[in-house]
């Protein structure tokens, strides 16, 4: 069957199993194959390479146990983070920590060591996970950040190469309310977006920039900072009233748009729109998946970039010693993308602090995400001397987006991939499962 | 028995899941438990109940109780019966039990077809006669079936799966009818083709392939409205009324 992540492109022929109970899966082992959830990660992480076969973990979806002494929730890796947020905000708990789709697997969240609009204030979801079982090549193994620590560090991140992740403990976080208190705050230029995280994000748990990046000169990097807090934090309320939980899209986008319908002058239209909404600055409160899930209402967006697919481009700049070196890695890659027109549907600016994963992407600084629809030879070139900009200043591109790193700027970006790679060879020596991205980055060499 | 007025689910009582691992039951098991209701699940592997009865005491924060009773065990269903029932008080009854095979397979193979009718048809209507007595005593009660749309036509791709299908819909036809004024509601479910293991073969138009928890959604409604058939997705019913009224001769033409 034809497979591909959520950007559409690189697009594989591969075959696979969708077992739906765990013993049948690690009784099987001994002929392991590249494990796969909801296929949200936008690259290649999740197809497998020419010959690999592939194994899709969503039947591998039930919860084991919950702990309402702990917050932690043990369930099998193909539970979806819209699952557990079904069971669970009516109850009063939370994720630590949220990408921005509720539609990816546990699993899938773990394997990327997914980052939410919380990062600055308490990391990415390594820190929330207490416990792994991993079925590995060389057996079922047992892991949590104290015992095989190894094995639990180069799997957190891992992208799946350690091997099935079979069982995962997740603590959840304690929430008065389903709803958000939020804030959004215009900033007129790129240092004022930048401003405006120094002066109130310590404030808030979550934060998150749009950035309209078509907007030039003395506009460049215009924006909205978003900011917002649990409402009633602090306070958990006797008999909480069950909130509703929608999870449904609200449309659907049908097939894939015959030349894609985010053509550049649609994109400025967007871009320009969302710039001009009035926005008091003020607080009011929003239902949490508005917030958090924006785009999850409407069901396969992907589509709208047209066949072609689209990448999607997420890089950090590092800024260990608060000079100012991730604002300006970030305002010489934008200012590349303006110059070529790359503008985006969707740019996303984020201050971040430091993985500890043996692979980490996040490091203290900023990261900036958008989507840049495919329009060929050029398109790559053009990601080619964006890649250079960010190598310039000590960056990284997060491989869960990734579709076209090259293995040199890739070794270049993290020095630390040897290191993993003698991680994940200890329990999966033969490279067996792997993944198109494995290979295209060189990791088995 | 209290009914409750907004809803013909008993508010008391657990509902049987029989057949808890098909990828159907799990989603129904699902919607019932976020809607509220107990359960008690049936099945033939003790390690695979429990997997599941933990992942709904996890989605309903209550206990799910297990009960291991294999459809091809002729000489215990009384006994195992009599055991469910004894400390258990039902409000309903899921059925989902069934098995399907390639057509080609079953064709040279008498073994494999006598074990799909001794598991879609006749153990199931030994095992439902007990469960529609039992709810007939206590004064009410719903039986809701997994049958197919399968059932409604003899196709080719299809005659044995569809051939047991068809029995066990005019089963629940005519236990429809002699339940009738007893306060027990007997419901024939007739899914399309549905993503669970069961289809993994399948090699039909995508569009027409269903997510479980779409049909489990459908079920759930048809139980709570005492609908008498349930087609899921909706679409089936009207495709199958045109289906069932063509002529032979035109039917056998129609491709799938």
């Amino acid at each position: 069957m034809a497979l591909s992540g959520w950007g559409r492109t690189p697009v594989v022929t591969a075959e696979g199993d969708i077992p739906d109970s765990l013993r049948e899966t690690v009784d099987d082992v001994s002929s392991p194959a590249l494990p796969r959830g909801l296929g949200r990660s936008y690259g290649d992480a999740s197809l497998p390479a020419l010959g690999e076969r592939f194994l899709e973990t969503t039947r591998l979806d039930r919860f084991i146990s919950f702990d309402a002494a702990t917050g932690i929730l043990i369930a099998e890796s193909g539970v979806s983070l819209h699952a557990i947020l079904q069971v669970f905000v009516p109850r009063g708990w939370f994720l630590p920590v949220t990408p921005g789709t509720q539609w990816v697997t546990l699993g899938g969240a773990v394997a990327s060591n997914v980052h939410g609009k919380n990062h600055h204030h308490c990391g990415s979801i390594e820190h929330f996970v207490t416990e792994l079982e991993v079925a590995t090549p060389a057996g079922v193994r047992h892991c949590t950040p104290t015992e095989d620590a190894d094995l639990f560090r180069a799997t957190v991140g891992g992208y799946g190469l350690t091997g099935l992740i079979t069982r995962i403990g997740l603590r959840l976080k304690r929430i008065a309310s389903p709803r958000v208190r939020t804030r959004g705050l215009k900033t007129p230029n790129l240092a004022g977006l930048f401003e405006g995280f120094r002066e109130h994000d310590n404030g808030y748990e979550y934060s998150v920039a749009w950035v309209d990046t078509l907007a030039r000169g003395n506009s460049m990097g215009r924006g909205v900072l978003l900011l917002g807090d649990h409402e009633g934090q602090g306070t958990v309320p006797e008999k909480a009233k069950p909130p509703k939980v929608p999870g449904h899209t609200f449309f659907n986008v049908p097939f894939s748009a015959p030349h894609g319908i985010l053509q550049p002058w649609a994109l400025r239209l967007f871009n320009t729109a969302y710039y001009r909404i009035p926005r008091s600055g003020k607080e009011h409160t929003a239902g949490y998946e508005g917030f958090f899930y924006p785009l999850d209402v409407i069901g396969n967006w992907n589509r709208m970039y047209g066949p072609q697919g689209f990448f999607q481009y997420q890089f950090v700049i590092p800024d260990p010693d608060g000079s100012g070196a991730g604002e300006a890695g970030v305002h010489a890659g934008l200012e590349f993308l303006t110059r070529h027109g790359m503008g985006s549907f969707l740019a996303v600016l984020k201050r971040c602090g430091d993985d500890a994963v043996m692979l980490p992407f996040c490091r203290r600084g900023f990261t900036l995400a958008l989507d840049i629809p495919h329009r060929g030879a050029e398109t790559l070139r053009r990601l080619d001397e964006l890649d250079r900009i960010v190598l310039e200043f000590g960056g990284r591109v997060y491989l869960t987006k990734d579709a076209r790193l090259s293995r040199d700027t890739f070794r270049a970006m993290y020095p630390e991939w040897e290191e993993w790679m003698r991680a994940v060879k200890r329990v999966n020596p033969e490279g067996q499962g792997r993944s198109l991205l494995s290979e295209r980055l060189g990791l088995w060499d | 028995m209290g009914l409750n007025t907004n809803t013909r689910v008993p508010s008391s009582g657990r509902i049987a899941i029989f057949g808890t691992t098909s990828g159907i039951a799990r989603e129904v098991s699902r919607a019932f438990v976020r809607e509220g209701h107990d359960l008690v699940l049936i099945g033939r592997s003790a390690e695979a109940l429990r997997a599941e009865a933990a992942d709904l005491e996890v989605r309903g924060n209550r206990p799910v109780p297990v009960c291991v009773w294999d459809l091809l065990d002729r000489q215990h269903h009384a006994e195992r019966f009599a055991e469910l029932v004894s400390n258990t008080e039902l409000s309903g009854v899921f059925f989902a039990a069934g098995v399907l095979y390639p057509e080609k397979d079953l064709e040279n193979d008498g073994d494999l077809t006598r074990h799909l009718f001794d598991m879609n048809l006749t153990e199931t209507i030994v095992v439902l006669n007990l469960f529609a007595h039992h709810l007939q005593r206590q004064g009410g009660g719903f039986l809701s079936v997994l049958s197919s749309v399968a059932g409604d036509r003899g196709r080719a791709a299809n005659k044995t799966y569809g051939a047991s299908k068809a029995g066990l819909t005019a089963y629940l036809e005519g236990l429809r009818a002699a339940m009738q004024g007893t306060g027990v509601r007997v419901q024939t479910v007739k899914p399309g083709p549905v993503r669970t293991p069961m289809t993994d073969g399948y090699k039909g138009p995508a569009i027409l392939l269903a997510e479980p928890e779409a049909v489990a959604r459908d079920i759930v409604r048809g139980i709570r409205s005492g609908k008498a058939v349930v087609y899921t997705p909706g679409f089936w019913r009207l495709v199958m009324a045109i289906i069932r009224a063509l002529p032979e001769s035109l039917a056998r033409k129609v491709p799938g």
